[in-house]
């Protein structure tokens, strides 16, 4: 059963068991997460609690471990039982994580949610990790939480609630969580930094994922074969009937589509954006040590952003998240006072 | 448009403290009440990055009721998100 977009050469992530998932790219940056390895070990050591978004992430076995040819354990899970309690602090985890560590495109399908009867609770497991190492401006960029450009439905939060919306206690369990792993992750950074520079030495730490435009734009111009507002490299992809699917460098500003099945070749194609490669994406070389300069005002405006996300009610209220941190939450604004200094944005 | 707001966050009118009780806070990570080793402060954040920079520029200070204010303008940021994207239609 073939489970996702063509990409290079008609090559698709496919079912070929009950238990076995077969996908023709990289698995390096998932199989951190999701085995036993040096890398989850430290993240799991951060935290101090046993409950928490790494531990609960499965140990799956991977085999191959190649460029383009790996076949990954596939998780069974049962549909999720409420108890966000539970499952929204956890969530608020995965957020800082991703969000820290530029983990993007962890939209709906891309996150599995559901219940481990052996562990009698929910799991949230992100099955497709391609894309590490982007310096996000928000959170949103995650595609864990909605934004203007990614409806509800799209973003993996809607895995949890499919109301659109958070109660005031719900987005507040988030909310304390999310801020607590960014404060951990930051304290730890040095630590965090030695092991990306730690990865580095694999050859395939090398690479992840960079998606210049929405699958849904190539998809709209495969179906109507109208390739005219294309890069070269792109109509090069489109026209073999393929999403375009392109690697970037972790330690230079490079990007790479395959020119054949099983060679990369750089483009240039990406070189007169307006924005600059290397400004958006941290170095591996360096333990994508830029990851962690987080000003206290950008996590202020990280938690406004995620608030505004997912708090639509029009109701005012006060929450103390904590001692030193709350937010007033009015119709029109909201106020973030952190560590004594207020921040505000309007709501929209 | 920022006259009206309230500006003394803690004298909220619209109290309702949904504080989490003490056994999920028990639960949570770090205690971010202990801030005395905590390395969130702004005077160890000046490196200035592009993300910060960007945030910076999509931001102004007030001063309402001798409360100093942080406005972010979100929209924008997210705006500056999709720009990249937004760059390259029609960019071949």
């Amino acid at each position: 059963m073939q489970l996702g977009d063509s990409h290079n050469f008609g090559k698709k992530v496919e079912q070929v068991s009950q238990n076995q998932v077969f996908k023709p790219r990289s698995v390096f940056w998932e199989r951190l997460f999701l085995s036993d390895n040096h890398f989850r070990q430290c993240l799991e050591h951060l935290f101090p609690n046993k409950d928490n978004f790494i531990t609960q992430l499965p140990n799956l076995k991977f085999q191959n471990n190649s460029l383009f040819s790996n076949y990954v354990q596939k998780i069974h899970l049962e549909r999720p039982q409420v108890d966000l309690t539970h499952d929204l602090p956890i969530y608020g985890e995965l957020l800082a994580i991703a969000s820290l560590f530029g983990i993007n495109d962890l939209h709906r399908d891309n996150i599995l949610y559901g219940f481990n009867s052996k562990l009698k609770k929910n799991l949230i497991v992100p099955i497709d990790i391609e894309i590490i190492g982007e310096i996000n401006l928000l959170p949103a960029e995650t595609l864990l939480i909605p934004s203007k450009k990614c409806p509800w439905l799209v973003s993996a939060i809607s895995l949890l609630s499919s109301d659109k919306d958070l109660h005031a206690n719900e987005l507040m369990s988030l909310i304390k969580s999310f801020l607590n792993t960014i404060e951990l992750l930051i304290k730890n950074k040095e630590l965090l930094s030695i092991e990306f520079i730690r990865l580095a030495k694999h050859e395939e730490s090398e690479l992840s994922r960079f998606i210049p435009r929405e699958t849904v734009i190539y998809a709209s111009a495969l179906r109507e074969n109208d390739f005219k507002s294309f890069f070269k490299s792109e109509i090069k992809q489109l026209e073999r009937g393929d999403i375009p699917f392109y690697l970037r460098s972790t330690s230079s500003k490079k990007i790479y589509y395959y020119q054949n099945e099983h060679s990369l070749v750089e483009t240039k194609d990406f070189d007169s954006l307006q924005f600059n490669l290397e400004s958006r994406f941290a170095r591996i070389s360096d333990g994508f040590s830029s990851l962690f300069h987080l000003a206290e005002s950008t996590i202020a405006c990280w938690t406004l952003s995620i608030i505004n996300a997912l708090y639509k009610d029009s109701k005012s209220i006060y929450i103390d998240v904590t001692n030193n941190c709350s937010t007033r939450i009015n119709k029109s604004e909201v106020l973030l006072s952190l560590n004594g200094t207020t921040y505000a944005a309007n709501r929209f | 448009m920022k006259s009206n707001l309230n500006l003394a966050l803690m004298s909220s009118t619209f109290l309702i403290s949904p504080v989490l009780d003490a056994s999920h806070a028990a639960s949570l990570p770090h205690n971010f009440d202990d801030h005395s080793s905590s390395e969130l402060k702004i005077s160890d954040c000046i490196k200035t990055n592009f993300r910060d920079m960007a945030i910076s520029k999509a931001s102004q200070a007030t001063v309402n009721a001798d409360l100093p204010i942080q406005w972010f303008d979100l929209e924008c940021l997210e705006e500056q998100i999709h720009a990249a994207q937004s760059s390259l239609i029609g960019g071949g």
